[in-house]
Formats: C-alpha cells, structure tokens, sequence
C-alpha cells in the first residue's frame, strides 16, 4: 500500500502520567533530529497518545530509520483518507486488499471518533462484505494473512496493513544521564545501547595505559561510539591517562590482586569523574561471572568503593546472547579488532576469584593512589564524537 | 618528528611531486586515445621506458617495463603470470623464505595450482646455501624468484651465485626473478643477472601507486588483468601519465651515483651501530656477509618491541615493528626468526631504516629516546 502517514505509538511512556508531555516532546525531537536531513518532506503532528509524520514526499529507508529512535513501540505506515464516508472507505479497502499477498484476511475497526456513524462492528462487516463478494480471498478471523486496520479518527481514516515494531523503551535523555564505562570489547558498546534504549544518555569514560596500550585503541573506541551516534548524536569520551596507576598496582600487589586492584580504581576515578560533571550514574558491560573480576565475591569487592549506582545492563546477559545485539547494532566487528585496552598489559597468572576487601586495603595502603587519581582527573582528555 | 621507517615508505621527493602535479595538469589525455595529445603522451611514454632502461644498462631492444600499481603488482605478474604461462615447460618453482609477502603468497598460490615450491633456508649469514640451491634446481624447474637486500633485516643475498649455479645446471627454460623493491638504488646492481625484476617508486621517494616489472622480451607471461591491452597486453588500464613520468624520474634519480649516496647513508648507520652497541638488552643482528647500511635490525631482550615501539611512536619517532601493542597480534618477523632461529628475538624486533634526509642528530635523539624507554616500561 502507498502509504503517506505513519502512526507512531508510545507503548510503555504512556503510562507515565505527569512526565507523558516531557517524554512526548522528547521523542518528537528525537525522531525530528533523526530524519533531519528530510525535514521539509513530512510534516508532524503531535497527539497526547501518538505522534503522526504525514509525509509530503519518499523518505529513503524511512522504517529503517525509524527502528533506530528509542521510546517508539511500534508505528504503522497508514494511509490517511479525509473522507470517511463508508462507500468511499469501502472502495478504497478495496483497491488496497488487491495489491496485498495472501488467501485470507480479516478487517479490524477502532472508531476513536465516537460520533461517526456506524460502530466497529458494522464497519467490519460491510467492508469484508465488499471484500468477499469481489476477490477469491476469504476471511480468516484468527490467523489471517492479511490484517487490514481501521482507525476512524476526528480527522479522517487511517487504513493500514503494516506495523513496525519500533526499538522500544523511552526516548532519548527522558531517563538523565550516566557515565559509561567503556574498554573496547564486544561488551560495555552493548550495555551502552541498551541503556541508550531505556532513554539514558552517555557519556564515556576509558581508561588509556600508553606506551602499554596502543593508541590504536582510541581510534577503535571512536568507531564504535560512532555507531552509538545513531542513538545518540553527541557522545562525549573522557580519556583518562591511566599508565602510572597501573605501574604502581603491579609494583605493589599481591599476586592475583591486580585486577581487582585496577578495577576498584577504575571505580573510583569513575566516580570523580561524574560528580565533575554532575551525573549521578555509573554503567558498565559487566556481567555476571564472566570472567575473574566479576564473580559476586568480586563485584562486591570492587564495588564498595563507591556509592554510586553502578547500572549493569548485561548482568544477566549470556554471551552470545551480547555477540547478537553487538552484530545488529554492528559494533562487533570494531569490538573484534584485535586492540585491546588495558585489562590485558601485564600477564596475570592467577586472578583471584574471591578478593578479600581487607587485603585490598592492605594493598592499596602502600600507596598514595588518591593522588595519583587527581592527577589522572585532572589530565583526563576529551574527545567528543558526532 | 623524527622518521627511521625509509624501508616502509619515503618522503616523496619535491621535484617528483612538482613534476606530478605539473603533468597532472598539462597532460589531460588517455594516452591510448587516437587524437594528437593521446598520441603524444604514448609517444612520451614510450620514450621515458626508453630512458629508464638506458639509465639501468639495459637494452630496450631486449628488455620491456610493464607499469603496475606498485610492487605487490608486479611480483604476482611476474610470478603468476610466468607460471601459468609456462606450466608446460615443467611445474616447479624455487624461492626463499625471507620473500616479501606478495612473492611467498603468490607461489602459496601456485601450490594450490599444482605447482611444487623449494623455499629455501636462508643461513646467519643471510646468504642461502649454494649447494642447498643446486639440489633444489632440477628438470622441472622453470622459475626461480629471491630478493637482493632484504627489507627487514637488510642482509643483501648471494643472488650472484644462484646466477651462475642456474647457468652451470645447463637447464635452459630457468627464468630468474627478483624483487628488488627494498634494493633498487640501495646498492650497485647489475640488472642484467635477471630475467624479470620488480621495483616501486614510494621506497625511492616517488609516489605510491606506481610500480614496474622490467623483463626480458622473450620471457613470457600471461596477463592478471584484462580489458583495453595496454602494456602490450600484459597490463590493461588507461595509463597514467604523469604517475609514469614521476616515477621514471624519480627511479632514474634514485638509481643514480648509488655508491656515493651510500657513504652518507653509511655514516648514519655506523653511528647509529655504535651506539646501539652500547645499549645494554638489545641485540643487533648485523652478522651478514654483505648487508645494507639503510637498514639496521635489533631485538630487545627484557621489554617487548611492541611496547618500546609504541613508546617512541608517542614521541614521534617513528620505527617499525612486526608485532603490535596487542595480545592477539603477537606475530613474529619470519625473516628475523630465519636468520636467528630465536622465537623471542623474532616477535621482539624492531627495524630502523634511514634515507638521505635523516641526520645525525636525529640518531642521537633515537639513541635518548630509546634509553629512556627501555629504562622505564616494565619488562616481560
């Protein structure tokens, strides 16, 4: 069907009361901002339950586009008929059903517009009638090839055949912001996509360990966060000199503390970082016991230096579970590169799996890393990538 | 900045890239085209093959330059293209290990193809051993294919000897190749020991893109590429002009009073040996009969090439390593491994390479730079 509205609908935002306007506004201005470079070829319209693009002319890959703008649970591509008189609504079901594939086909009606004349029912009726009496198709009210939707609104009919299930979750910054810990695996790029999903904006934190790590590494990080900007069209990272902290971790661990060592650090500078930059949230791509550094008894280590929320979206996460979402979001293959950040610089020969918070104290007694962790802060380089 | 990575790639030369830009924009035309600017420039081109061959003591009455996109190019037309041209005559080949990629790749091919390949060993001294080579030479043998001086480690190979041991064994239809991208203008040649040889302009400051295959007129090959049958069939695609012309002057410069360009080049190394020798944890492998001074080559032994090569890297000096700043590319120089047969030396090897804009003082500042490195990166 030629389709010239699409019908954008808000799924699990319209349940939120007071914030709907803010969280409405939000997405229009995530979609406007995504289909700018198409601007003058659609016009919105925003409803308190959908948002309408009525288009002027084609927009290349338009349901494409639209799957990637976060806080749309699905939209329809519907055509708009200013005359709801049934006859003409009845020919026009017609023509449509004819270009349609498929045997079998049932006709849904909402009428929202509660003063047109005919109830729901009828409309259905009359149009598979028409349907019936002028094609072989045949109605099929359970499992029909071909649904052809109705929504009779104060400004005219929507027909359609088509939805799209859209990416979900809330639009874009509705959530606030938090600072996302990115190495350059397969990992912290998906966590960041589903936290952008879920309507959180990011900013980045890495953790650079030159001459140990190359700085291939940080061309990497900017080609994965470039993918990100389909999500978010400004992505700060924060690049944090992170070699001296690594020396003195290794001069003065013990042996199978120093990753546990480097991550309570990481935390830590992660959490000066963000109360500079006013964010109230740490995120990672953690997840649960995949590897030394993220048993429980390691988590639990490495997280009481903070008390910042850290949000993990891929706790629970299987692997190949995260390698799937990685190749839709085409971040694997950047991830895949062999540049790889500092977690691997210095061979470890046994990480601990049950870090003792006491021995951690003991460790990290023997050095003055506060200051170390300032001077880092201070150092810390931006690189904004749009 | 300081750039001891010549053997990678050279600054381009000013009167090469004037001469480009200069042609680029007079000279407008296919020079395949019938009307008089086309027939001009082929005309031009004919002659610069001319005086390209001259300036290398070769007749072009016997020999021809085939123009490629550069070496990789020229290598797989050389080889390839000889192999299946001549698969009847017999169907093995013989080459050395320390081969720059697109030649030992290529004969990989050829195995698929049928082909049996001899990759000859290459000794300490970075010669191969002659006798080695002759068992290896037999009735099937139709090709034969080794570098001069050799890119990493900058030992020049005994090519002279394989010369005569191919003439001693009586087998006519032998056919020598060499690729000499790392060696062309580097050291006095007598490109008459080849049969077809292989040389680009980016390691003698030309521009990248453009290399050659010079062969013997009756040597013959089968093309890679088809279409319009340019080059005489061997090597269709419109010509470039002012890429050929470049590269001509800038092969003819580079090739030019080889030796004394050389001594410059020789003080550079001798200094830089000198203080390398006093480096303690490295290991310079310099034990070649005959070796270049452009290059030299050496192995830390407590910190990894990687790391040092990074470090320096920062400091915009740039020098050249195998293996990079990643667990998941830790690959050893092949050449390095043949001519020390240490695993460790091999992954841990770093390649300086002069040319004739590199002073002294930028030696000593390597030299600091490189000191203070292996003094305060932790060790393997």
């Amino acid at each position: 069907m030629e389709f010239n509205t699409i019908i954008v609908r808000f799924g699990e935002m319209s349940t939120k009361g007071k914030n709907k306007k803010d969280f409405i506004n939000r997405l229009a201005s995530s979609i406007n901002n995504h289909l700018k470079e198409y601007e003058s070829s659609y016009e919105m319209r925003k409803r308190h339950d959908h948002i309408y693009l009525d288009l002027k002319e084609e927009i290349p890959d338009l349901v494409e586009k639209l799957k990637e703008v976060s806080g749309m649970y699905s939209f329809s591509l519907a055509k708009k008929i200013e005359d709801c008189d049934l006859d003409n609504l009845k020919e026009i079901a017609l023509t449509e059903i004819k270009k349609e594939n498929g045997k079998t086909f049932k006709v849904k009606t909402r009428r929202i517009d509660k003063s047109y004349p005919y109830v729901s029912d009828e409309i259905n009726r009359e149009i598979a009638t028409v349907i019936l009496k002028n094609t072989s198709l045949k109605v099929d009210v359970h499992n029909p090839e071909i649904l052809l939707s109705i929504e009779i609104r104060d400004d005219g009919a929507y027909m359609f055949f088509e939805t799209v299930k859209g990416m979900g979750g809330y639009p874009k910054g509705a959530i606030g912001r938090s600072l996302m810990m990115l190495s350059g695996g397969i990992d912290s790029p998906v966590a960041s996509y589903l936290l952008m999903k879920r309507g959180v904006e990011l900013s980045f934190i890495h953790f650079a360990s030159p001459p140990y790590t190359s700085v291939a590494v940080l061309y990497k990080l900017e080609d994965i966060l470039r993918e990100l900007n389909v999500y978010q069209p400004k992505i700060n990272l924060y690049v944090v000199p992170f070699t001296k902290i690594q020396e003195e971790i290794y001069n003065h661990s013990f042996e199978g503390y120093e990753v546990t060592i480097m991550r309570r650090m990481m935390y830590r500078l992660a959490e000066k970082l963000a109360k500079k930059l006013h964010i109230y949230a740490i995120s990672n791509g953690e997840s649960v016991g995949q590897v030394a550094s993220q048993t429980l008894e390691s988590l639990n280590t490495i997280n009481a230096v903070t008390n910042y929320p850290i949000i993990r979206p891929l706790a629970t996460y299987d692997k190949t579970e995260i390698i799937k979402i990685a190749k839709d979001i085409n971040t694997y293959e950047v991830s895949i590169r062999p540049y790889e950040d500092c977690c691997t610089i210095f061979p470890i020969k046994k990480p601990k799996t049950m870090p003792k918070i006491s021995e951690c104290l003991k460790i990290e007694e023997k050095f003055d890393y506060e200051t170390l962790l300032n001077e880092a802060i201070e150092k810390t380089e931006l690189r904004v990538i749009k | 900045m300081i750039y001891f990575d010549n053997a990678g790639s050279t600054i381009v030369d000013n009167d090469v890239l004037n001469l480009f830009v200069e042609d680029t924009n007079k000279f407008i035309a296919n020079p395949s085209a019938l009307h008089g600017l086309g027939m001009k420039e082929n005309y031009d081109i004919i002659n610069f093959k001319r005086e390209l061959l001259t300036s290398l003591k070769l007749s072009p009455s016997t020999h021809d330059v085939i123009f490629t996109s550069g070496a990789t190019e020229a290598n797989n037309l050389a080889i390839l293209g000889f192999a299946r041209k001549n698969k009847n005559k017999g169907k093995h080949l013989i080459t050395s290990k320390i081969e720059h990629p697109s030649v030992l790749n290529v004969f990989k091919e050829l195995e698929k193809e049928g082909f049996s390949v001899t990759y000859l060993d290459v000794k300490e001294n970075g010669t191969i051993d002659i006798n080695e080579f002759k068992k290896a030479l037999n009735e099937e043998t139709i090709l034969v294919s080794t570098m001069y001086i050799n890119n990493e480690c900058g030992c020049i190979l005994n090519i002279e000897e394989i010369r005569a041991a191919i003439k001693e064994s009586g087998n006519k239809k032998v056919v020598l190749h060499s690729d000499l991208a790392s060696s062309f203008g580097k050291y006095r040649i007598d490109f008459n020991l080849f049969d077809l040889f292989t040389i680009s302009a980016y390691k003698l400051h030309g521009i990248k893109g453009i290399g050659a295959l010079i062969k013997r007129k009756n040597v013959e090959l089968e093309s890679l590429v088809y279409g319009g049958g340019q080059e005489d069939n061997l090597r269709s695609g419109t010509l470039s002009y002012s890429l050929i012309h470049s590269a001509v002057y800038a092969f003819i410069k580079g090739n030019k009073d080889v030796e004394n360009k050389s001594k410059y080049i020789q003080e550079l190394h001798d200094y830089a040996l000198s203080k390398l020798n006093e480096i303690e944890g490295i290991k310079i492998h310099n034990n070649f009969n005959r070796k270049t001074p452009y290059i030299i080559n050496f192995s830390t032994l407590n910190k990894e090439a990687s790391i040092v090569v990074e470090a320096l890297s920062n400091k915009e000096i740039y020098v050249s390593s195998k293996s990079s700043c990643s667990s998941k590319l830790k690959t050893i120089s092949y050449v390095i491994y043949e001519v020390t047969k240490n695993e460790e030396e091999a992954l841990n090897s770093i390649r300086i390479s002069f040319s004739k804009y590199n002073k002294i003082e930028e030696i000593d500042e390597f030299i600091n730079a490189l000191k203070e490195i292996l003094a305060s990166i932790k060790g393997k």
